[in-house]
């Protein structure tokens, strides 16, 4: 065997904030192989391959290009290395034509180069890899697809031998996909390496040789791509739990407090992102959607909340049709959603009772439309003593609380109004425990009593301890349903990757 | 909270360090340097060589809007009362209004203060700010620079200037640069039709009639009102459509239109159409682009802004409105001297980059070329008939009567536009 | 608020509070220093200039009040789009458009209320306008006020030379006559009186908190219901209104008309900038920013006739000192902003 074309030893990188994102990952590709490089979101696939690609310093180890040690003070140094990368949000300049872009990157590397030379080497990649597109076009007037194979030929044209693709595939349409996985598969037969960051398990599976497996910042392991169990790389993905699923009272009404039919979302750039999906809520229900961040989770909870509206699709709040309605009215009929992200859900500079307003302002309004600043000092006094917000004032702003606090006073806010249903989404994300097992307390007292709750979590442990019902989301659809006892560890890990059992 | 504290502490130490710094800056430099050359200013700035120990008299001057480096009113102001604080021992200040707004409660402060005994205001933008004060502050004198308010009071003057007189003068230079040039068309490009621009163009008139009368060469006159003081767009059109008449010389008489008109003349002969020149007014305007300007009209603001302060210090104050012609060299044609103090101007203001002597070379060679010798002699002759009172224009009240003077100097009958004395 | 509930509310914002005073006298401090070293070595004495300054204007009260009344309008009209998170630098021509229209509106009707509520209709439109071609074309609106600025000035000039010309003075527009005038005191208390009613809007209506939200995060204001791009068009279009507002007070009870140079209005929006800036985006500070800003302009003017320095050098003092004044939190604002639009 000869030398890899890139090894990577003992890289770790610490933020200044103290976060490691890398500990000790050894990684290496062989010359003219396609390497996948799979994890959940946030096991440092990026980071890692921003550090090859000399965007990011490590804090310790080494990167060595064939056989040659080597440290990299920018992409530039990367580039003369011959290593490209292509992002999931491309490096093009969306107003210049596509035969301008590929020049100005041309130059990078020979500035004394003519258009007519750029698009001679441009001409003669596009031939021998059969990535094809118009060169008078403008940028921002191409398909994704097409922008992304301009990226890779302006990657080649540089002389890149190793190349990067970060989840190349999350912005495709399927036949995009094929068409790419047939282009790359040339390319690695031509002697390039291809290093391909994703966390769907179908596509490494499909057009991996090798595969490297990162878990929150470690290498769990390197293993040949010949005949390989899905599971064995979903277990590898996600991990065992060490916790087992607690008892719960499970004792789910009949009635039914939120249905939704066949909705169907696109993003916009035309993606879809919730397809034709279909469930019911029932009173006193939790029901966990399981997957890998990006499938459509937000998707699916904004169009329910009315942010993002469907293509097509029912939604029905107890008996009443809400899907042309807007937010505000939802939340006044009696719906509660709990946003993934605090930065969304909270106003950082605004007071605890300002906040606490979002969601409830027809409540506080009077007839004029005025605003009765001693009813919002009452709601917001009610949801600090309810949910034990630790707080000097109700004057204070949000951004001096604790994660923990802010995250009750988003919780409280959404229940104070005592809606029937509840989205939640990622509610103990980045909380300490016991802020989070508050919250999990929070959450099982208004199953209890009678509400219905759609959980979306990327925590497997948090779907397990609370979710009466499991749902697996994967590219918009729900893969796999089944109560925690039916749907083991093993069985969602595979399905969140995208493989049926 | 503990990064917040950090920066806290920081942020009082930079408070105090700049606080330390502060006082010793002002400790050190403040009774030292800063209050000498203050004194010293002040003294340059009144320029006094009186030497007597009784009060002295004092004089602001009140600027338009925009202030000196305009090369025009403003300046001029500021050359007539330094010419005025040298000569009569006056002290003089200054100060520049920043709007239209600001007129009237300056002027009210000023005039409530008494510390000046003459407030002389520059530019019609005073008119109304003044109408409105004047009646309130009997004992303060003030002088109107080129406009009146209409009212008669004793504390107020208001200088206004006989432009028939100059305009009659570059009339007649202007008939003879044509002629000499070969053609037989002059042009003005004026602003709005209004009564001060009714006298420029009697005064226009009238001196190209009287070069016919003394030679007997036909030229015409192309007179525009353009509408605008301040559109250079219309002006250059309305000067190449002139060019396109066959009009050799134009004069300008449109404040800011007509230095269109200049860039239009001086296109036309760059890009080789055929010879014309332009002639400025208000200020001498050689300097804008000397091979073409060959003359500017004057009104002096200098002239009466000294004659104002004048009228105070040697007891001759007398309210109502004073105009000024040739006789008292408010009004004329700017010699080379003129040209070079404002090329100096224009100089030091960095609106050209000819030096003044470049400029008045230029100058006095185009004039010595273009401008017969005949007729400067008829201009002289002209300027001594007005200069002695011989003759005098009339200055219309009414529209009708302006219309009427134009008609009967067309057919040339020049006596008509005169009130007193005739010409043959 | 009761009492108790004002002293929580103090006490709850006293971070704020403190480290806001101090970042004032900070920069109070270093502004006058680097101006007054720069004044010593020109050769002046800093000290008499700064106090001319600062005493010139408080001189003439109603003087100051006349010149402070348009600028709290026009402070306002910066300040409100940008908690919505608009940057209007278009304040000059919307109170172009309600100078304008407030004169047009009371010489025609011989009403000084007409007059007002036209100004702040004209302005409104025009600050929709902008706001408008942001939120339906995607047009930057800091470009499109550049524009619609001058587009404005030479619209009024031709309109008061074509159609609104004054037969006495070709310099001037029709007037209204002095009876058809307010003083300046009372312009600068309706000004003062539009301050509270923003503060009202702002504060005690949903509008205004709706579009406070927007400012912070759109997100937000999407994720609570409340659309962001009608909050940018409402921002805009009573920061608009408010600045045409003060170009009729300006008219009616200053300058009785427009010039045909523009010099009795030009100006006052952009200073609006600054003003909203140092009244850190609040009505109430605002009112007292314009003193201090009217204050100072009237001040300067004195400067040239009490030593003799050029008028240059007195502007150049402003604008060291409301720099100074205003960077650190203009520059709180911009990365605020510029990170929001990112996302």
């Amino acid at each position: 065997m000869t030398t890899p074309a890139i090894q990577m030893r003992g890289i770790e990188k610490v933020y200044p904030d103290g976060v490691k994102a890398l500990d000790n990952v050894d990684f290496e590709a062989l010359k003219g192989e396609i390497h996948g490089l799979l994890g959940e979101n946030g096991a440092g696939k990026t980071t890692l391959m921003r550090i090859l690609y000399g965007e990011i310093k490590p804090t310790r180890g080494e990167i060595i290009v064939s056989g040659e040690k080597t440290s990299f003070h920018g992409p530039w140094d990367a580039i003369r290395k011959g290593i490209g990368m292509v992002y999931q949000r491309f490096a093009l300049v969306p107003t210049f034509t596509v035969a301008e872009n590929l020049h100005l990157s041309y130059l990078s590397i020979k500035p004394q180069a003519s258009m007519s030379e750029s698009l001679d080497r441009a001409k003669q990649i596009m031939s021998e890899t059969g990535l094809n597109f118009p060169f008078d076009a403008v940028v921002e007037d191409l398909p994704v697809g097409l922008q992304q194979r301009v990226e890779i030929v302006k990657a080649l044209s540089r002389n890149a031998r190793i190349l990067i693709l970060d989840e190349p595939t999350s912005v495709l349409t399927p036949i995009e996909v094929r068409e790419l996985f047939k282009a790359l598969r040339k390319l690695r037969d031509n002697g390039i390496t291809i290093i391909f960051i994703t966390h769907k398990l179908k596509e490494v599976i499909e057009l991996a040789d090798r595969i490297t497996v990162l878990r929150k910042g470690k290498k769990v392991g390197a293993l040949v791509n010949d005949n390989i169990n899905p599971g064995i790389l979903a277990e590898m993905m996600i991990g065992k739990s060490i916790k087992e699923i607690g008892e719960k009272r499970r004792s789910i009404g009949r009635k039914t407090l939120l249905k939704v039919e066949g909705l169907t979302v696109y993003d916009e750039h035309g993606i879809i992102k919730v397809d034709n999906l279909s469930f019911e809520i029932h009173s006193g229900e939790i029901l966990g959607v399981a997957g890998v961040q990006g499938n459509g989770q937000r998707e699916l909870a904004d169009t329910i909340a009315g942010i993002s509206n469907p293509s097509k699709g029912k939604i029905l709040l107890g008996n009443k049709d809400i899907t042309g309605l807007p937010p505000g009215e939802r939340y006044k009929l009696g719906l509660g959603y709990i946003p993934e992200s605090r930065g969304i859900g909270l106003i950082f500079d605004m007071s605890i009772t300002e906040n606490s307003m979002l969601t409830n302002l027809h409540l506080i309004l009077s007839k004029g439309r005025r605003i009765q600043w001693s009813r919002a000092r009452e709601i917001s006094g009610e949801i600090v003593e309810e949910l034990g917000v630790k707080t000097p004032s109700l004057d204070a702003l949000v951004k001096y609380l604790s994660g923990g606090n802010q995250q009750k006073v988003m919780v409280g806010r959404e229940i104070v109004r005592e809606p029937d249903v509840i989205i939640v989404a990622e509610p103990t994300q980045g909380l300490d425990i016991s802020a989070a097992g508050f919250i999990h307390s929070t959450l099982l007292e208004l199953r209890n009593q009678g509400k219905g709750i759609l959980l979306i979590s990327s925590d497997l442990d948090e779907i397990y301890e609370l979710s009466d019902r499991i749902a697996v989301m994967y590219e918009g659809k729900f893969i796999g349903t089944g109560t925690p006892e039916e749907l083991t560890r093993d069985k969602i890990g595979v399905l969140m990757g995208g493989v049926r059992t | 909270m503990n990064k917040k504290g950090l920066s806290q502490t920081g942020i009082a130490a930079i408070i105090i360090i700049i606080i330390l710094v502060g006082i010793g800056a002002y400790y050190f430099s403040s009774p030292g340097k800063g209050s000498i050359t203050t004194t010293t200013k002040t003294t340059s700035q009144s320029m006094s060589t009186a030497s007597t120990t009784s009060k002295k008299i004092k004089v602001a001057v009140l600027f338009d809007v925009g202030g000196r480096g305009d090369l025009s009113f403003n300046d001029m102001a500021y050359m007539g009362a330094m010419e005025a604080a040298k000569e009569l021992g006056v002290t003089v200040n200054f100060l520049t209004p920043k709007s239209t707004t600001d007129m009237e409660p300056l002027l009210r402060q000023l005039s409530q203060s008494g510390q000046y005994n003459l407030l002389v205001l520059v530019g019609f933008l005073w008119t109304d700010a003044l109408n409105r004060t004047a009646g309130d502050f009997p004992n303060q004198k003030y002088a109107l620079i080129d406009s009146t308010t209409g009212v008669v009071r004793k504390n107020e003057v208001d200088i206004l200037f006989r432009e028939q007189e100059s305009a009659s003068l570059v009339g007649v230079l202007a008939a003879g640069i044509a002629h000499q040039l070969g053609g037989n068309t002059v042009g003005a490009v004026a602003g709005m039709d209004i009564p001060p621009l009714w006298k420029f163009h009697i005064g226009y008139l009238f001196g190209v009639k009287y070069y016919d009368l003394k030679t007997g060469n036909k030229v015409n006159v192309l007179w525009q009102y353009t509408g605008t003081f301040g559109d250079t767009q219309k002006g250059y059109e309305t000067g190449m459509q002139m060019l396109q008449q066959g009009a050799k010389v134009i004069y300008g008489v449109a404040g800011l239109t007509h230095l269109g008109m200049f860039d239009a003349v001086a296109d036309w002969n760059q890009k080789g159409y055929g010879k014309a020149f332009a002639i400025g007014e208000d200020a001498s305007q050689e300097w804008y682009n000397p091979h073409y300007i060959i003359l500017s009209g004057a009104k002096r603001v200098d002239t009466a802004v000294y004659t104002a302060i004048k009228m105070v210090v040697d007891g001759s104050w007398k309210g109502g409105i004073k105009v000024l012609g040739l006789k008292d060299n408010g009004v004329g044609i700017w010699d080379l001297n003129g040209v070079k103090y404002f090329a100096q101007l224009a100089y030091d203001n960095h609106k050209t980059n000819l030096t003044p002597t470049e400029i008045v070379n230029i100058v006095k060679e185009m004039r010595q070329k273009y401008i017969p010798q005949q007729a400067w002699n008829i201009m002289k002759q002209l300027e001594e008939q007005i200069k002695s009172g011989q003759i005098v224009f009339k200055t219309p009240t009414s529209e009708e009567e302006y219309n009427s003077i134009i008609q009967e100097l067309e057919k040339g009958n020049l006596n008509a536009a005169l009130e007193k004395g005739t010409v043959s | 608020m009761s009492i108790t509930s004002l002293v929580d509310y103090l006490k709850a914002r006293k971070t704020e509070y403190i480290t806001g005073a101090m970042e004032v006298t900070l920069s109070a401090i270093t502004g006058f220093f680097i101006a007054g070293i720069i004044l010593q070595s020109m050769g002046y004495n800093a000290l008499s200039i700064f106090n001319i300054m600062i005493t010139g204007g408080v001189s003439d009260l109603s003087h100051l009040a006349g010149k402070s009344a348009p600028l709290v309008m026009t402070g306002l009209a910066f300040s409100i789009p940008l908690m919505a998170g608009v940057f209007n630098i278009g304040g000059e021509s919307q109170l172009y458009m309600g100078a304008l229209a407030g004169l047009v509106g009371t010489y025609y009707s011989g009403n000084i209320l007409i007059g007002l509520v036209l100004g702040f209709l004209a302005g409104a439109f025009w600050g929709w306008l902008m706001a408008a071609l942001r939120v339906y074309r995607g047009i930057n609106e800091v470009i499109t006020a550049i524009m619609l600025n001058w587009t404005a000035y030479y619209f009024i000039i031709y309109l008061i030379i074509k159609y609104l010309p004054n037969p006495e003075k070709p310099y001037m527009s029709i007037q209204l006559p002095q009876s058809e005038m307010l003083s300046m005191n009372t312009t600068f208390l309706l000004s003062v009186l539009g301050a509270l009613a923003a503060y009202y809007i702002i504060y005690y209506t949903d509008l205004g908190y709706k579009m406070r939200v927007s400012g912070f995060n759109p997100k937000t204001a999407q994720y609570s219901g409340f659309d962001p791009s009608k909050s940018i068009l409402f921002s805009m279009a009573l920061g608009g209104g408010l600045a045409g507002f003060g170009g009729a007070l300006l008219v009616i009870g200053v300058s009785s008309g427009i010039d045909t140079t523009m010099t009795s209005l030009y100006g006052l929006g952009f200073t609006g900038i600054g003003v909203g800036l140092l009244g850190r985006n609040h009505p109430i500070g605002i009112i007292f920013s314009s003193l201090f800003f009217a204050d100072l302009i009237i001040g300067g003017q004195w400067v040239e006739l009490e030593t003799g320095a050029p008028p240059y050098v007195s502007d150049t003092i402003i604008g060291i000192i409301v720099i100074a004044l205003s960077a650190p939190y203009a520059y709180k604002k911009l990365v605020e902003l510029y990170r929001l639009r990112r996302r």
